[in-house]
């Protein structure tokens, strides 16, 4: 029985080589990926030639450790200064920050950790335990499930738009529209380039992030007086522990949110970025009357936070099973199997379940390392939020800008991230989401591209093939579902305006 | 008299000068080189350079830092490198990927460089294209001549997953439709491996075009079938597997390659230190071991053998011309 088998390799962690691999994964993960710009894949990338002269257990273990840390390190900057360092990060730096600014920094951290580790734990062991059966789970998306999950992630919009809906569709059509910008996968054809051999390839997801959120960040605290700080408050509690109360209160969101990660993860190439707005989106449709959703909500984080660690192990599913790796961490990870002579695929698990299992338990123990690093790390970065807005502000543009050329090199990109900045900086002035716009840009293509490779797989008859399909109708209802429901509550909210507003 | 001390002084400064240019080459390269991968951290040429930057380390005596530029598919990158400075860049080595450099060819990108604007020291690694099925499809089970005979009969019926135009993948497939009469194939296209391989894997499409490196791992795990390689030679890492010229009598070269290039201009003796350094870097068994566990093959050529290659691919980019379909 391979769950017993599974179990069996636990031993083989307590090594010297594999712990200080887990350590040195951990710290460079976390600290890399804190940094607004700089994402796991890089930080994956630049351990090649070290991973290199390890054994393969050590190689991978010191990758997949990296990969979690980078995940959550992402997080810290996202709540503390509404820098997101990974794009995985993004929705928390909405309800994160605005937490920081109500002086409960540290209050969000301990959810943050406490939901990215659990998260990265559950994550962890339905790979150590499952993955076998849910291979094949990632083959049941095709084109048209991939279109179907892009409208569906879509409707999100609606949530993250905060009562504007109207502006928030139009940020939404608006980041489609900068989605279309490059050269075209079908025709080759150049769109909306003018000439420019970066836009050529289109809008890069991250200095848009960094600009939308991190760069419009520092705008906004230059406004502002300078010997300020962003929490009000000049000293820091130092529990980093949540309080059993505490998790109590936010138990349903951390379940949506880490059901969320677990599910969308397996999805290769879209789930990771999908995942965190879908569980935001579920947890402001739950919401009641009172909650301060956009304005610090500890359980919308405590829902994005859990989404994203929650997809960290069995994203890696499809990479061990079939050889499929679901975004650029895991390429940079089967690009290690196969250095080592591994094979990836089923015959992994049979012919080297040394190395599988105990990698896998190698990402369950970086799960638990991270938060005690974590523990470390966040207070001195908390400090941030003690830091006058005079100092910091400069700090988050200068970050904004190395970490954006650090991450390609070109200077083009970090004049895209500054009009991202300055777009961000006005769109949350005038009340445009800027969730919607960069939910925009994430999904546009995802959309675009399922509903063309459906045309041709389709033979340009999509809906009869997509009513073959169970998951495709599947996925047709729950949006219908939200769609009903969102409906229902805009007219609700609109009728009920005057009362909330007193 | 004077004679004389006219020849001693022009023979000193000979002298002189051949042993300041032998100091040169003796403390070149004086500092880190930088090797510039036209991708993003963690591609495929990424990997690759990660893989060689140590073993040429050791062979150059100094540090060789792997430098990302990424940006308009490798031209953000290349066009810097067509303007190097002998003097200013002589610490850097770019990688060109060979054929996606010939993106310029399409009149659409405007651009002006051309390879000619590149100096080439000479080939990293090489990878040739093939096509796959998958192994529990019966229709295809005698490779090619299954494949062709189905499309003669169903034209566009067959759907295969490939890289996007102007790849090497989609080469390949536009120059078979060119030239193999009845070869007309749906395609769906990708921007990477893994989508290709989950949609064959999940019976989307019925075919992938792809390098061998990429795919080997599949059909030795029994999951595909390989059609056919896109090379004159049948790849070293499947044996069995013929080429699409032994099954059709018509050549068609399809390959993902990497090449290494200099500053133009560059002296000579700090070209050649580069190609040296390059040469014995290759031929290090550890170096060589990494490549082969990706099913990668080094490639060394150099000097007329890399100028011919390289315009014999121009000449096959030029007849698919896939920015006038």
């Amino acid at each position: 029985m391979y769950i017993f088998e599974a179990l069996s390799y636990f031993d083989n962690l307590f090594s010297l080589g594999v712990l200080f691999c887990l350590l040195m994964g951990v710290t460079i993960g976390l600290v890399i990926g804190a940094i607004p710009g700089l994402s796991p894949p890089m930080a994956i990338a630049l351990l090649i030639p070290v991973s290199f002269n390890f054994p393969p257990t050590e190689a991978l273990i010191l990758m997949v450790s990296c990969y979690a840390a980078g995940m959550y390190g992402g997080s810290f900057s996202a709540i503390l200064i509404r820098a997101p360092g990974t794009s995985a990060s993004a929705a928390s730096a909405i309800e994160g920050f605005e937490l920081t600014k109500k002086g409960k920094a540290i209050q969000a951290i301990r959810i943050s950790t406490f939901a990215s580790v659990l998260g990265g734990l559950i994550s962890g062991l339905v790979l150590l335990l499952l993955a076998p059966p849910l291979a094949e789970v990632a083959l049941l998306f095709g084109p048209a499930e991939y279109f179907l999950m892009a409208i569906l992630g879509l409707t999100a919009i609606a949530s993250i738009s905060f009562g504007h809906i109207f502006k928030g569709l139009i940020a939404g059509f608006f980041g489609i529209f900068l989605s279309t910008v490059g050269i075209d996968l079908y025709s080759g054809i150049p769109r909306f380039t003018f000439g420019s051999a970066t836009l050529s390839s289109g809008i890069d997801i991250m200095p848009a992030i960094v600009g939308l959120f991190a760069f419009a960040q520092g705008l906004e605290l230059s406004m502002s007086k300078a010997q300020e700080t962003i929490g009000g408050n000049s000293k820091l509690s130092w529990n980093i522990w949540p309080k059993f109360e505490e998790i109590k209160k936010v138990k349903n969101s951390l379940f949506r949110g880490w059901g969320c990660g677990l599910v969308l993860g397996i999805i290769p190439a879209a789930g990771g970025s999908i995942a965190q707005w879908i569980a935001y989106a579920w947890e402001i449709q739950k919401g009641k009357v009172g909650d301060q959703f956009g304005k610090g909500e500890i359980k919308g984080l405590a829902a994005t936070e859990g989404s994203n660690n929650g997809c960290t192990g069995t994203s890696l599913i499809p990479m061990f099973t079939l050889g499929i790796p679901g975004g650029i961490s895991a390429a940079v990870i089967l690009g290690a199997l196969v250095i080592h002579g591994l094979q990836p695929g089923f015959g992994l698990f049979k012919n080297n379940p040394q190395v599988v299992y105990t990698v896998i338990w190698g990402f369950l123990a970086a799960n638990i390392l991270m938060g005690l690093l974590a523990a470390v790390m966040a207070r001195g970065m908390a400090h941030l939020t003690i830091m006058p807005k005079g100092l910091l502000a400069p700090l988050i543009i200068i970050f904004s800008i190395v970490g954006t050329y650090v991450n390609t090199n070109n200077i083009a990109d970090i004049w895209i991230m500054m009009s991202f900045g300055v777009l961000g900086y006005l769109m949350n002035k005038y009340k445009f989401s800027t969730g919607a716009a960069l939910l925009g840009l994430i999904l546009g293509p995802i959309a675009e591209n399922g509903l063309r490779d459906l045309m041709v797989v389709s033979r340009g008859d999509p809906l009869l093939y997509i009513f073959q399909r169970p998951l495709s109708i599947a996925l047709i209802l729950l949006t219908c579902i939200i769609v009903f429901y969102s409906a229902r509550q805009f007219k609700w909210e609109q009728k009920n305006k005057k009362i909330i507003n007193r | 008299m004077i004679k004389s001390l006219l020849k001693k002084i022009t023979l000193f400064i000979s002298a002189l000068s051949l042993l300041v240019s032998s100091a040169i080459a003796a403390d070149f390269p004086k500092g880190p080189v930088e090797l510039i991968v036209p991708w993003k951290a963690g591609g495929g040429t990424d990997r690759s350079a990660r893989i060689f930057a140590p073993f040429l380390a050791e062979e150059l005596g100094v540090p060789v830092n792997v430098v990302n530029i990424s940006g308009g598919g490798g031209w953000v990158a290349w066009g810097q490198m067509s303007k190097w400075d002998a003097k200013k860049d002589d610490h850097k080595i770019g990688l060109v990927n060979l054929p996606h450099v010939f993106a310029y060819l399409d009149p659409k990108m405007k651009r002006t460089e051309t390879v000619a604007d590149f100096n080439f020291i000479g080939g990293q690694t090489y990878d040739p294209c093939l096509w796959l099925v998958r192994a529990d499809d019966d229709r295809f089970t005698g490779g090619l001549k299954d494949v062709l005979a189905y499309t003669a009969k169903n034209p566009n019926k067959l759907l295969v997953s490939t890289t996007a135009i102007g790849s090497d993948d989609y080469q390949g497939l536009a120059f078979a439709e060119k030239k193999l009469k009845g070869f007309k194939v749906g395609k769906v296209y990708a921007n990477n491996d893994a989508k290709k391989i989950q949609e064959l894997l999940a019976g989307t499409t019925d075919m992938v075009a792809g390098n061998v490196s990429f795919y080997v791992n599949y059909i030795r795990e029994g999951k595909m079938r390989p059609v056919a390689v896109l090379d004159t030679v049948r790849s070293e890492y499947l044996p069995s597997v013929p080429t699409f010229g032994e099954v059709t009598g018509i050549e068609n070269l399809g390959f993902a390659a990497r090449t290494l290039i200099a500053a133009n201009g560059l002296p000579q003796d700090k070209y050649d230190v580069f190609k040296n350094a390059i040469n014995k870097a290759q031929a290090n068994p550890g170096y060589q071991l990494a490549e082969m566990s990706k099913s990668s093959r080094i490639w060394t050529a150099a000097g007329s053998d890399l100028k011919d290659f390289i315009s014999n691919t121009e000449k096959m980019v030029k007849v698919v011309e896939y920015w006038n379909q």
